[in-house]
């Protein structure tokens, strides 16, 4: 890159992606990014020069603006991490539907697929949510610790809920488990599957979002491989994220015992609590979009056809728009944060995602009033990576 | 004081942020698009509506307000 004319020394810039060091806070480097301005300059692990967006008011404009696209096609579209440099080659339709995919083709995927997402749809699960978490606690409760919270817990809960909710066949559901975390090429065999499912598999299909998009090839309205890429969109979106909050939910809520001691006397703030770890955690990475039109937000321009990155944990810890914004606080309202995003690629599966979050660790922890980790907490292995995470939760009770 | 609610269901994504916070107000059809139920809820709603149009993820819910005398 050395002969390249830039107007700016990269070497000065501020380079992404930045690591985060505590498990429960955004790389520190994102404060600093925020006190450079709401809107500055970054340079990508490549050297590319981007925007870096870290203010909330800033971020959630820029994903409320018509003035964007989401096209990994973009020559400009910033790669946040090396990992996802092979997106915009692949060209598999399979990554690109939703999150990938600009209107009008964006509306009509959203429709085809939010009818067994809707707020209603999703609260009518909670008996069913609850009966399936109690079943993998007992399994748990009914083995030796330590294990390993993620395995027998959070990843099977997670998965079969979302196998359900497709009508994936009930004698299938392990397998969908399996596919759904498997690490050797998941995407092929998951696609392979839901097309299988769509084809000649379409009469064991239970009732469920597979079963209406079957419904809808049969129609002629969708292919089935658009059909199925769809499908692979919501298998893919949301369950690694899930996991992950759920995981690491546990772990700051046993480091913070005060906080815990609180929702074990009042029962009924778990929703809130919820609401304010999703905040907290903010385990949302990986946003980009690139501006269609000149936009001016905070007072910077951005040129039509220029990269951005949205730094949604930097929002999220925005001291103008949250009171104490590194500090936990389960009684504070947190509605309004941008961990599920914002504008019209916001969270489909978010209904459901909060209430697997509030069932699960309500019932983990009154259930096991004992729960504890098995190692001291910086021996639990961490994943840096797009979406934060762990590696394992071991825990004893 | 007067308030007038009006919903674009062109532009609801089906997000239910409004059908969960004020579901007295709103409610949504079977493909998740916002139902208007009221069209000039009580003034004390306001502040869940207010909060509801804030959460709308594309701004689909507008309010107009009408001070009929002042308020003390
Ligand atoms: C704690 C859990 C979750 C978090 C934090 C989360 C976060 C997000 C965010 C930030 C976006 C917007 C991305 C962008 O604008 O670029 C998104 C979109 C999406 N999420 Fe989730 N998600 C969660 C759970 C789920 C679940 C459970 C599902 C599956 C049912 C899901 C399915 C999707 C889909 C399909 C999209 C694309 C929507 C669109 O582009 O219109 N998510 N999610
Ligand atoms: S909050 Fe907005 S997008 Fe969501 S259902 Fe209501 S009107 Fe539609």
């Amino acid at each position: 890159m050395s002969g390249t004319v830039t107007t700016e020394h990269i070497e000065q810039l501020p380079e992404l992606p930045m690591e985060r060091k505590c498990p429960y806070h955004p790389p520190a480097g994102y404060r600093d990014l925020r006190e450079r301005g709401a809107v500055t300059r970054a340079s990508l692990y490549d050297g590319t020069p981007v925007w870096v967006v870290s203010g909330y008011s800033a971020v959630r404009t820029i994903l409320a603006s018509p003035h964007t696209t989401v096209d990994v096609r973009h020559p400009n579209m910033p790669i946040p991490v090396p990992g996802m440099a092979s997106l915009r080659q692949s060209g598999s339709p399979t990554i690109e539907a939703l999150l990938r995919t600009d209107p009008p083709e964006h509306s009509r995927q959203r429709r085809a697929v939010l009818s067994s997402l809707t707020y209603k749809k999703i609260s009518a699960l909670e008996p069913e949510i609850t009966r399936r978490t109690d079943v993998y606690l007992d399994r748990m409760l009914a083995t030796s610790p330590p294990v390993d919270l993620l395995d027998v817990f959070a990843k099977p809960l997670v998965a079969e809920i979302l196998g359900r909710l497709l009508g994936v066949p009930e004698a299938d559901i392990e397998h969908f488990q399996t596919l759904t975390y498997k690490r050797f090429n998941p995407i092929r065999s998951m696609t392979g599957y839901l097309i299988h499912l769509l084809t000649d598999g379409r009469d064991e299909l239970r009732e469920g979002q597979l079963r209406e998009l079957a419904g809808r090839v049969a129609e002629g309205e969708l292919s089935t491989e658009e059909a199925a890429s769809l499908g692979l969109a919501l298998v893919l979106a949301g369950q690694d994220i899930t996991v992950n909050t759920l995981g690491l939910s546990v772990l700051t809520l046993l480091d913070e015992g005060t906080q815990l001691d609180l929702l074990r006397a009042e029962p009924e703030r778990w929703p809130d609590a919820v609401e304010e770890l999703l905040r907290y955690l903010s385990l949302t990475g990986g946003t980009v979009r690139v501006a269609t039109a000149d936009l001016e937000v905070d007072g910077q321009l951005i040129r039509a056809g220029e990269g951005m990155v949205l730094l949604i944990p930097a929002a999220n810890r925005d001291a103008d728009r949250f009171e104490r914004p590194d500090e936990l606080d389960v009684r504070r309202s947190s509605r309004g944060h941008l961990t599920f995003g914002f504008g019209i690629h916001q969270c489909i599966g978010q209904h459901l995602g909060r209430l697997e979050l509030t069932i699960a660790l309500r019932a983990l922890f009154e259930r096991i009033p004992g729960l504890r980790l098995a190692v001291p907490v910086e021996q639990v292995p961490v994943k840096q990576g797009v979406v934060f995470g762990l590696g394992r939760l071991p825990v004893r009770w | 004081m007067t308030i007038r609610l009006t919903v674009e269901p062109d532009r609801c994504l089906g997000a239910g942020h409004c059908v969960r916070l004020v579901p007295e107000v709103f409610d949504e059809d079977d493909h998740g698009t916002v139902v208007l139920l009221v069209g000039e809820p009580d003034s004390d709603r306001l502040p869940a509506v207010r909060e509801a149009a804030q959460l709308c993820p594309n701004r689909a819910i507008s309010i107009q307000t009408t001070q009929q005398e002042r308020e003390r």
